[in-house]
């Protein structure tokens, strides 16, 4: 279900109390630097800009300026272009949580204090932990929270796209899940080459980032892989999903799903963001909804005993696990590491394009999804 | 919404005089009349606590030429409360941003691009374009400070309005010396506006560091100013116009003065 409630703020003197000042914004917002996360926003929309005593929410939008450049020395826009930003840079991001052990921790401040830029798909957050491998985040100053004409702050849950489609499928459509050790074990990867693989043997297939931060990067490398549709939690009015509850995470990924079966669609492949252990994604794991809707699983590891540990979790869990990939899969060494400890096979990236692989994989996913396994809440 | 007002008897005239409201915010209203050429000047006259907004752009409008573009906000008294020292932090809205909204406003609405705007202000108005200029001198050409009540110095010794020092007024705002002193700026004071009026910042810190009156005030200011351009070895230089026979009042400053007339051709001029 759409999340449609707004905040309504009142002008200046009906709220003086709240010393919420409602203004007209000063620069013409399309010649701002604008970022992927906001790119269903529809800015004619944006008339004021909200200052003063206004406590932000995940998903509002915020105009901001650049004043020091750290990490994040661009600014990814809708269209996928990574614009340079340069200090005094007005840009209009959202505010959002993340959680990215290989960059930052950082949540929605209390305040419109200045803050940083925690991802270069356009997220606003207050940094609390950093990872040694990268720099401190990107300074930046909220100048405001956009608002409506009535002083109603602009949220991202006010555009959400994703309204499933007119015809109604009875089709068969298998669900494929793809998770990992952590941050960067090679889900992305594994997800496109498994895509590649699907459409070069001729199946439609759809793609679904269920969990993670706004950014273009993996729908785009989805893409380019051959998906006919990609989506992510930004299509659901999302800007990230780092503190939201399970129960929530759950109906999103429902919503995902439902977009996805079209009557066109063979397969569709859902990556789920972070490792196993990161708490949204665990949660997101153990949930009998989701058991019960994935066919298969594909799991990606960074080395080979979190390739089995994360295996046996799992297998134990209910979830069909077809196969171990990522990075762990172009290690020799830790391929048979990982072969002497399970009977799970390892799907190299080689293989999953190769000819012939897509249906293999769409003849196992039919199978099992024929055979469902069923979980108990 | 845009309202119409046409001044036949007057035969300068050359131009009507609109009255809109901002598509934002409707309670934000501003006077403008637009040259029947292209325009490549953008003049914005902001008013004192009078918010004699139409009685200036009315005056001004007898002078325009046919390319110019002139705009007057007007800054009401229940809602721009802070406006001529650019609405600080918790004390009402940006006055700053609002003209900067009026300006993309009509820019966009009659496809007008012009970089750089020229500024004139009366008493109040005057601390306003003033105060502009040093925020935002990117976008100003020429100011014309008029029987300012005070000044904001430029100096860095004192905080904000009378200096430059900020505590966390703005969150955008840096003052740049090698900025705002490349910006051109005139500014004039009636020869009898020397009263102390119930309207003049009689603050003892005021008195000391700018003078008694407007007139020692606009000399302390200019001084100081030149005083920056020499130190920073920068071509440029603030003239200070006494106005004979004129006192604190914007009509007399144009009949007496021909306040309008001079800061229309000087904004015209090349430099």
């Amino acid at each position: 279900m759409k999340n449609t409630q707004t905040r309504k703020i009142e002008l200046v003197k009906s709220q003086a109390n709240k010393n919420i000042q409602v203004q007209p914004i000063p620069v013409v917002l399309n010649q701002c630097k604008r970022a992927f996360t906001t790119r269903h926003v529809n800015l004619g929309d944006a008339h004021t800009l909200l200052t003063g005593e206004v406590k932000p929410k995940a998903g509002d939008l915020v105009l901001c300026e650049v004043t020091r450049l750290r990490q994040h020395c661009r600014i990814e826009q809708p269209n996928g272009r990574r614009s340079r930003m340069f200090v005094h840079d007005k840009i209009v991001v959202c505010y959002g949580n993340r959680y990215a052990p290989d960059q930052f921790e950082s949540v929605v401040p209390d305040d419109l204090s200045a803050c940083h830029l925690v991802a270069g798909g356009g997220v606003a957050s207050h940094m609390r932990f950093k990872s040694p491998k990268v720099k401190p985040a990107t300074e930046i100053q909220p100048l405001g929270l956009l608002g409506n004409k009535h002083g109603q702050v602009l949220n991202l849950n006010q555009y959400n796209v994703l309204t499933p489609s007119k015809t109604e499928t009875s089709k068969n459509i298998p669900i494929l899940l793809v998770s990992g050790s952590s941050m960067n074990a090679g889900k992305t990867t594994t997800v496109a080459s498994l895509i590649k693989g699907l459409t070069a043997d001729g199946f439609n297939v759809s793609a679904a980032k269920v969990t993670g931060t706004g950014s273009g990067g993996d729908l785009w490398h989805f893409i380019d892989a051959g998906v006919s549709k990609a989506i992510d939690f930004t299509d659901a009015g999302l800007v990230s999903t780092y503190l939201m509850s399970n129960q929530s995470l759950v109906r999103l990924f429902d919503e995902m799903i439902t977009y996805l079966k079209t009557p066109q669609t063979d397969v569709i492949v859902v990556e789920v963001a972070d490792g196993i252990l990161q708490g949204e994604t665990k949660a997101l794991l153990e949930s009998p909804e989701i058991i019960n809707a994935t066919t298969a699983m594909v799991y990606t590891a960074g080395d080979s005993s979190s390739a089995v540990y994360g295996d046996n979790w799992l297998k134990s869990l209910g979830y069909n696990v077809l196969g171990i990939s990522g990075v762990v899969s172009s290690n020799p060494l830790g391929v048979q590491e990982v072969e002497k400890m399970t009977s799970t096979p390892i799907f190299k990236k080689k293989e999953t394009v190769a000819a012939g692989f897509g249906h293999q994989l769409h003849d196992m996913l039919l199978e099992l999804s024929l055979s469902p396994l069923r979980v108990d809440k | 919404m845009i309202m119409q007002k046409t001044n036949k008897n007057n035969p300068k005239f050359r131009g009507s005089i609109k009255k809109g409201s901002l598509s934002s915010c409707d309670k934000l209203k501003y006077y403008y009349v637009k040259g029947s050429q292209e325009i490549t000047n953008i003049v914005v006259l902001v008013h004192g606590i009078s918010r004699n907004a139409e009685e200036i752009i009315n005056s001004f409008s007898q002078q325009m030429s046919p390319d110019s573009l002139l705009i007057a906000p007007v800054f009401s008294k229940d809602y721009a409360t802070d406006y001529q020292r650019l609405g600080r932090k918790n004390k009402g809205p940006r006055a700053d941003y609002i003209l900067q909204a009026i300006i993309n406003e009509l820019s966009t609405q009659y496809d007008i691009e012009v970089n750089k705007i020229n500024l004139f202000g009366f008493s109040a108005g005057a601390q306003f374009v003033q105060r502009y200029a040093f925020a935002h001198p990117a976008q100003v050409k020429k100011v014309a400070i008029v029987s300012a009540g005070w000044y904001t110095m430029p100096s860095f010794s004192e905080y904000y309005p009378y200096g430059l020092k900020l505590r966390n007024e703005f969150a955008d705002i840096d003052f740049e010396f090698m900025r705002f002193l490349r910006v051109k700026y005139r500014v004039y004071v009636g020869e009898k506006d020397y009263l102390r009026d119930k309207s003049l910042n009689k603050s003892k810190k005021v008195d000391r560091l700018q003078g008694q009156n407007r007139l020692e005030r606009a000399e302390s200011w200019t001084n100081k100013m030149n005083r920056c351009f020499e130190k920073y070895a920068i071509k440029n230089r603030v003239s200070l116009e006494v106005l004979k026979n004129v006192t604190h009042d914007f009509s007399l400053a144009d009949s007496l003065g021909h306040l309008c007339g001079k800061v229309s051709h000087w904004f015209k001029q090349e430099d």
